[in-house]
């Protein structure tokens, strides 16, 4: 154990070091989640609320990040590749339409492993240095 | 011509009623379509209208889920829980009335319901998480206070999230309801229209052909009336429709066929007035009985289209039918029927026997006279009418027309004919009188001319011997010796005489025409009456040198106009004494109770049968015996005494062995 701790650690050390992007994102789900996987077309699917279950059927329930966290400039860069502006604008319109509004943003990664933990359809995203504790498992993002 | 029964077969009321039956049905069936068609829209918009209210109350469960999480958000820096709960508690109050309001309102909307079951599942989760945030957020570390209050604001999005969803699908159902309904505007129009169409095409075909029928109808009758105002009465109206106005066309036609045969008849007769007065005129010109025959034959021929005709006429005797007149008849034929006995059975004779017409209409007919058989046979005579001809009381004679065909006499024939028989009978009657007439001119004129040579006769002497006398006693000196004049004298009174009787004879004549001959009537015997007549006229009859030899019965007494009597002897006498100058004459007088009979017999010529009649008419004489002087008006006198006193005087004679004068008289008088 201890070793795959190292190695991941090591392996986050290179990655820091040597990485074009500031930092890796990595997505965390219920324990209870049988997915082993997460491709970023899902990832968006999932945030946009157009995909609102998971495959099984459990609801899910999307947990966003502060507003001014690292992980969301991330996420918003690398997986959504939209201005927090334009998703600003995203969710006012569809606020209009369909009624609904953005992910709860949730501030730390303690918090946010907890809230996940405790709905099985949960999700959320964490940078890739984050460890999980009991109750959430990490997702590597799949796909470009 | 003739009109057919008619019946009644349609009838234009009922047609009317039943194209206004059509029209309400059409109204009807228009509403209830209207109806339907607009029912789909109605239930739509009664949906719009609960998806409304619906989203009314999703929309203050919105509210109240808003101000429900500020409330609970309230929490981080909450001095006064209870409030906080309170208000909490308030708005969810005002949230789950609401659901309880859109769920009750949202009925089988599957959708909907399911979007309003997964909100008040997370509303209940929401709820669940605020109690236990205001339960436990006293122990509760400020982060895991966080994490709980996100629990919850959680919950609420997801509430809020299913209630929008909710709200979208009823806005999205009530958009398609909508459109649905905007979709269908046009149907109750077009189910209008097409009713409209079908109506139209309805009453516009059924009233129309209607309407073109009665319109026909009526211009049929207005041409009829128009054809039959001018006159053309055989004008028939087609009847097109078994309806009231056929029923009218019908009545129509046959009015006007009554009237047609109302001219007809009314023709017929204008032409039989025609005919008769061109019969009357015909006749009116035939003065004598062959020229009546003539026209009778004539006219009757030509007015029925007869093949032969006669006309027979009673003889004087009144025992046979002479025949005057006959055309179309073989020679032999009318030399066969050339006089008629009456008693022989002929249709003629039947029709004058009986006084009225006989009408033979077929050959058969002719079986129940025998006679003519024979004449039917050779004529090839088929059919006949005869006909008397009457005046007044007593028939003339027959006419009888004959056709070679089979016939019926229609009622109309036979009156004419009839008409025509009255009129030839009318016009015998008068021809007769014509001639009677006639004849009597004849017989005055003859008389007149003999009367004034017989006044004349001794008028001559008279004015002889008294111009003789008168010269003597101019002269002054009597000649004459006076036998001479004794001779003159006596021969002067004789002529007187003679003139005086001629002159009582004229009178009598006259006093017995005119109705003025009366008897005076008493008892004498009337051999004494015979004896003093004889002794009276002794001079007279030696101056004939006659020998009167007298065989008389005794005691005849009888009630008679002696001097009348004196006449009829003194004439028939003298009569004798004419005719038979020189020869004796014999006398003789019969008592046959009640009767007496006187009979004169002369030795004279005698009087011909044929004249033994006519010798008692007025002025006449025989004529073979024109050297014997007389008016004739002796007889004629002694016949009209005779007759006043209910006897009968007539001639027993055989030409050449003189002649018997019997006188029959009744002894007494009835009164």
């Amino acid at each position: 154990m201890k070793t795959l701790t190292k190695t991941v650690v090591l392996l986050t050390g290179l990655c820091l070091a040597t990485g074009a992007l500031a930092q890796k994102l990595a997505v965390i789900v219920n324990v209870s989640n049988p997915a082993s996987s997460i491709t970023k077309e899902q990832v968006q699917d999932f945030y946009y609320r157009k995909v609102r279950q998971w495959p099984d059927g459990t609801a899910l329930r999307f947990f966003d990040r502060g507003e001014d966290s690292p992980e969301r400039s991330d996420f918003l860069k690398s997986v959504m590749k939209k201005t927090a502006r334009q998703l600003d604008q995203y969710w006012i319109s569809q606020k209009l339409v369909s009624g609904a509004s953005a992910p709860t943003p949730v501030g730390p990664d303690r918090l946010v492993e907890s809230l996940v933990s405790r709905f099985p359809g949960g999700m959320s995203y964490v940078s890739e240095s984050f460890v999980p504790s009991k109750g959430v498992k990490v997702l590597k993002i799949t796909g470009d | 011509m003739a009109a057919s029964k008619f019946v009644q077969t349609y009838s234009i009321i009922r047609r009317l009623k039943t194209v206004m039956f059509a029209i309400a049905v059409f109204f009807v069936i228009g509403f209830f379509g209207n109806y339907f068609a607009s029912q789909g829209s109605l239930k739509g918009l009664q949906e719009i209208n609960n998806s409304n209210a619906i989203q009314n109350h999703l929309s203050q469960a919105l509210e109240g889920l808003d101000s429900s999480i500020l409330s609970v958000e309230k929490v981080r820096s909450a001095k006064q829980l209870r409030d906080i709960q309170f208000a909490f508690d308030q708005s969810q109050l005002l949230v789950k009335k609401a659901m309880g309001q859109a769920l009750l309102h949202s009925g089988k909307n599957n959708r909907v319901l399911r979007y309003l079951n997964g909100a008040s599942q997370a509303i209940n989760n929401f709820e669940q998480s605020a109690e236990g945030i205001f339960d436990n957020h006293l122990y509760l570390a400020a982060d895991d206070l966080e994490g709980e209050l996100l629990v919850a604001r959680q919950f609420s999005l997801e509430a809020r999230e299913a209630l929008k969803d909710a709200q979208i699908s009823l806005r999205q159902s009530s958009n398609s309801l909508f459109a649905a309904i905007y979709q269908r505007r046009f149907i109750p129009l077009i189910v209008t229209i097409v009713l409209s169409i079908f109506f139209f095409t309805f009453v516009v075909t059924y009233g129309f052909s209607l309407a073109k029928k009665l319109g026909l109808s009526i211009g049929n009758l207005l041409r009829a009336t128009d054809y039959v105002s001018r006159g053309n009465l055989t004008y028939e109206a087609k009847i097109l429709e078994h309806d009231e106005l056929g029923n009218l066309t019908n009545a129509f036609n046959l009015m006007v066929e009554r009237l047609n045969r109302g001219r007809i008849e009314l023709d017929h007769s204008i032409d039989r007035i025609k005919r008769l007065q061109e019969i009357t005129a015909a006749f009116s010109e035939a003065l004598t009985v062959e020229q009546v025959c003539d026209v009778t034959v004539g006219i009757g021929m030509k007015a029925i289209g007869a093949r032969a005709g006669a006309v027979g006429i009673i003889s004087g005797e009144g025992t046979e039918l002479e025949l005057r007149k006959s055309e179309g008849l073989s020679a032999t034929v009318t030399q066969l029927w050339q006089s008629i006995p009456l008693d022989t059975r002929i249709p003629m004779t039947e029709a004058v026997g009986r006084h009225e017409a006989v009408f033979v209409e077929d050959r058969k007919g002719f079986d129940s006279y025998p006679a003519v058989l024979s004449t039917v046979e050779q004529e090839g005579i088929r059919s006949s009418v005869s006909l008397p001809l009457i005046v007044g009381n007593s028939c003339l004679g027959g006419v009888s027309f004959s056709f070679t065909t089979e016939r019926r006499f229609t009622q109309d024939e036979r009156d004419f004919l009839i008409a025509i028989a009255r009129q030839s009978a009318q016009a015998l009657h008068r021809s007769q009188l014509y001639d009677d007439a006639k004849i009597a001119i004849e017989s005055r004129d003859e008389f007149l001319s003999i009367a004034s040579h017989e006044l004349k006769t001794p008028l001559t002497p008279l004015k002889l011997q008294l111009q003789m006398l008168g010269r003597q006693i101019k002269k002054g000196e009597l000649t004459y010796r006076p036998e001479k004049l004794a001779s003159i004298v006596e021969s002067s009174d004789r002529q007187l005489s003679r003139l005086s009787r001629l002159v009582e004879d004229l009178l009598d004549v006259s006093r017995i025409t005119s109705g003025r001959l009366t008897l005076n009537l008493e008892r004498i015997d009337m051999e004494d009456l015979l004896r003093e007549v004889l002794s009276q006229y002794s001079h007279q009859l030696r101056d004939a040198l006659k020998v009167v030899e007298v065989t008389a019965d005794k005691n005849v007494v009888g009630e008679f106009d002696k001097v009348r009597l004196e006449q009829v002897l003194i004439n028939l006498l003298t009569n004798a004494a004419k005719y038979a100058p020189g020869k004796p004459i014999k006398v003789s007088l019969e008592n046959r109770d009640p009767m007496v009979r006187i009979c004169v017999r002369d030795q004279g010529p005698g009087v011909a049968p044929e004249n033994q009649k006519r010798i008692f008419d007025r002025f006449e004489r025989v004529r073979e015996t024109d050297n014997v002087g007389g008016l004739g008006l002796g007889l004629y006198i002694s016949q009209q005494i005779v007759k006043a006193h209910n006897g009968h005087i007539y001639v027993r004679s055989n030409p050449g062995h003189g002649a018997t004068f019997v006188v029959d008289l009744p002894l007494h008088q009835l009164q």
